[in-house]
Formats: structure tokens, sequence, C-alpha cells
């Protein structure tokens, strides 16, 4: 097995390079798609709007519900081949056509995470930005998101990892990501336990380092913040200490 | 320039919460409202920024009708500082962004001038050497002078305080209603929900009594306090007031 490692090392090289490439990039572009998206599922309807502000939320709201369910609905294969072979095999790359499918399939997983996110922040943040004077999407944007996201930091970052072993249904449109490189190896050398069982160990690896990675940034970044700075002499240790 | 509240009712489905409320608040006049939970003291403070639709009535804030439809609440509200019950500050930022954030965006302040502004009006809390702290850092009676300094940043000309020193612990109650009090000697216009009777009875020019989502009874301190005419008023005072065991 070492063997054929060895001998199809160049194309497992750029099977890595692709897969990585295409978690990473399309979690990031899926993040910004998918805060789009949950900014659009949570508009709601105030008092305050008036009528063709109302329709405006309305039919935004329901662009984005049925966009999150057709998206979670249906298999990302189903999507890539419908995609790539329906509409855009003739002028784009297979490897940015994989990029787009990815970003847009996970960017409705992601617009979940960040909306549940946005429900379960305290409501007194939003009322505290409103009372100042902010307009909705002022708060959004300067208060509600920045938070949310650093509260969904794990789970966007699992969604990462979900990317790295996603990714390989995109060799069905000829993304030359890591399982089409191991198949290509597989059929050219005729061993094919030995080819997959290397892409299975590389899907592993690179999960696991990954993981392993995400445990550490979020053990970091969900300690509270500050703590470690040393305080101005407080008034309650002051009052604690007399 | 003043608040008007012309015949509010506000319900919450069938639960309805304010009655028929008529109400008058001048400027530089600071009001007390008291009364037992559930009363409606909270609702008809949120009320007056928009933060609750009013059921019927109108809502004068100067000149412009609350109710009217035209009206852009995020204009409204600016002109009128809230501070909550459990503080609301913006978990992410230090306590300087807190309080220039809003004048940044809304008033288009420069940073400097934003700056300057907000650590003068921590000072005025007495949290200038807090400006760079992380709020998590904060005790909540410090937060809740923060959040009084931020509401301060937009120049507001009325203060909403929902219950300020609800939530806090007994000995920084009286660092929050210091600030408060420096506040109302200065002629700032403040309608504050209160269970702080004293602060209520020393700082208020008016104290209203709400009971069951009407106001019940109002006049000056010494009217409620000291001779209160209504049997609910009487009831109430007694019972904040005095604790015995056989109760």
């Amino acid at each position: 097995m070492w063997d054929l490692f060895i001998d199809y090392l160049p194309l497992f090289i750029e099977g890595i390079k692709v897969t990585l490439f295409l978690a990473i990039a399309g979690t990031f572009f899926g993040v910004l798609i998918g805060a789009i998206l949950a900014f659009m599922r949570t508009q709601t309807v105030h008092f305050t709007d008036g009528v063709i502000v109302k329709v405006i939320k309305t039919v935004i709201r329901w662009i984005a519900v049925i966009y999150i369910d057709i998206i979670r609905g249906t298999p990302m294969i189903v999507q890539a081949s419908l995609f790539y072979y329906g509409l855009v095999s003739g002028f784009m790359p297979p490897l940015i056509a994989g990029l787009v499918i990815i970003s847009f399939n996970t960017a409705a997983y992601i617009a979940e995470i960040i909306r549940s996110g946005i429900n379960a922040l305290d409501s007194g943040q939003m009322e505290a930005a409103k009372s100042l004077g902010l307009t909705e999407g002022q708060a959004m944007i300067h208060v509600i998101l920045p938070q949310v996201m650093k509260n969904s930091l794990p789970a966007l970052l699992n969604e990462l990892i979900v990317n790295v072993k996603d990714s390989a249904v995109l060799s069905v449109i000829q993304v030359t990501e890591l399982f089409y490189s191991s198949k290509s190896a597989a059929s050219s050398s005729y061993q094919v336990l030995e080819s997959y069982m290397i892409a299975a160990i590389i899907y592993l690896i690179l999960t696991l380092i990954l993981s392993r990675g995400v445990s550490y940034i979020v053990n970091r970044t969900t300690k509270k913040p500050g703590r470690q700075v040393t305080l101005p002499v407080s008034q309650t240790v002051e009052e604690a200490g007399v | 320039m003043s608040i008007r509240v012309k015949n509010l009712t506000k319900s919450f489905g069938e639960h309805r919460v304010l009655t028929g409320i008529d109400l008058e608040i001048q400027k530089g006049e600071v009001v007390c409202i008291i009364g037992a939970s559930g009363s409606g003291k909270s609702t008809l403070l949120r009320c007056l920024n928009l933060l609750e639709q009013p059921s019927s009535g109108d809502i004068y804030i100067d000149d412009e009708n609350l109710t009217d439809q035209s009206i852009q609440p995020e204009k409204i509200r600016k002109r009128l500082g809230m501070v909550f019950q459990h503080f609301n500050l913006f978990d992410n930022l230090n306590v300087l962004d807190n309080c220039t954030m809003a004048p940044k965006l809304i008033h288009k302040e420069n940073k400097e001038v934003a700056e300057a502004r907000a650590l003068d009006l921590l000072k005025k809390v007495g949290l200038e050497a807090f400006s760079q702290q992380h709020v998590a850092n904060l005790s909540g009676g410090q937060k809740q002078r923060v959040a009084i300094a931020r509401a301060l940043t937009m120049n507001p000309d009325y203060m909403l305080f929902d219950e300020p020193t609800s939530a806090l612990d007994p000995e920084v109650v009286g660092d929050v209603l210091n600030v408060m009090r420096d506040l109302a000697q200065e002629g700032l216009t403040m309608v504050i929900v209160t269970h702080e009777m004293q602060f209520a009875r020393h700082v208020a020019d008016r104290v209203l009594f709400m009971d069951g989502g009407k106001i019940l009874e109002q006049g000056t301190p010494e009217q409620i306090f000291e001779h209160p005419q209504q049997q609910r008023t009487k009831e109430f005072l007694r019972r904040v007031t005095t604790w015995t065991d056989a109760n």
C-alpha cells in the first residue's frame, strides 16, 4: 500500500490540496452566504413598519425559508449533477462549479446554525441597540451577528470538518479532489482495496487534525474574555477587603 | 417639550396590561412610577419608546405622535435614553466602545469626539478607569452605571429607567442611585420605574402609583408617601416598607 501511495503521490497530493481548498473556501463563502440567509430568515414584521416594508420582509423571509428547505432536503450529489451537467458544464470548470455547489450547500446548514444563535441571544441586546436609535439592520451587524458568530464558532468549525468529507461527492462532476484521485489510482493500478484504504486514511488524518485544532481554538476563545487582564482596583474587591 | 400620553391601552392577546392611561410629563420633571409587579409600570415605560406597541390611544413625544404610521421609531428612540433592569450592555464590546457605537453610527461623530464625550460621561459615573475593560469584568453596579453613561452619549431629551436597581446587590444600589440623583439635579427629564421608595421620596418631583394597569394615584412624594388617599396605595406602601413576622 505504501508503494502505491508513493507511486501515485502527486495524484494524492493534488487530491488533498483540492479537498482542503473546497472545504476551507466553501465553508468561508458558506458563512458569508449563510449569515445573509439567516438575516433574511429572521426578518420579523413590526407594528412600526409600513405596508411596503411588511411585504418586503415577508417575501425575503419566505425566499430564505424555501431556499434552506430545498438545499437541506436534497442530496448534494444531486445538486452538483443538476447544476454542473444541467447548467454550466460548457463554460465553468469543474473546480469552480464544485466550489459554488459546496458553498451554497453548506450555507443552508450554516444559516440554520446562525439563526438558532440569533434566537438564543438575549433579546435585551437587540432592545438596547434599538433604544439607542439603531435600526434593526445596524443592530444586527454591529451587535447581534458578532456575538452570534463567536457563540456559533464550534458549530461553524464542525461544518468545516463535515465539508472535508462531503466534498468527496463532487467527484461526480469531475472535481479532482481526494476521492477522485483515489478512484483514478484504483482504476489505473488495479489495486482497488489499497487505493481506497489510502483515501480513507488520509481523510481520517485530515479530520482528526482539524477536530483537534477546532477543540484548541474553541477552548481558547470560549474562555471569558479579558479574564486574564489585570483589573483596576475594583470597587467590589475594595469593599470586600474592608 | 413634554411627553403626553392619552387614553393609552395595551393588551398582550387577551390579557389587558394598561387601561386608559393619561399622563403628561414636562421637560425637567423627575417622575417615579411605583406599584406592585404586574401593575403595568414597565409596559407603560416601554410604550414610550415603542419597544411595545400601544394597542390604542396616543403618545406624543414633544409634538410627534408615536402611534402615527409614518413615524420612524429609531428617530424617536434616539431622543429617549433607556436604562434596563438587566443592563443589556453589548457583550461583544468593551466599556468605551459600548458608549461610542451609537453616536458614531447615528450622529456620525468621529472617533475622537465620540470617545472624548464617552470618557467625560464615564468619569461622571465614576468609571473612567474602566474604559478599556471588557463588560464581563464589571460588577452589576458598574455595568448599570456604564449603561447610564451609554444612554447619555446620545444626548437624549428624556431618560427612561426600567427598575435600574432591581437586579443589583444591595451594597451597590447606592452607587447607581447617586448617579441618578445627580442627573435629576442637573435638570434631566427622567421617568423612573422603581421599587426604591426612599429614592422616589427624595428625588422625584412627582410619584405615580400604578395598580391593575391604571394610574391609581399621583402627586408629590409627600402626598403619596405621607397622605395616600387610596386604600390600595396605603396597602402597597405598608407592605413594601414594613415587614412583620405575622405575614
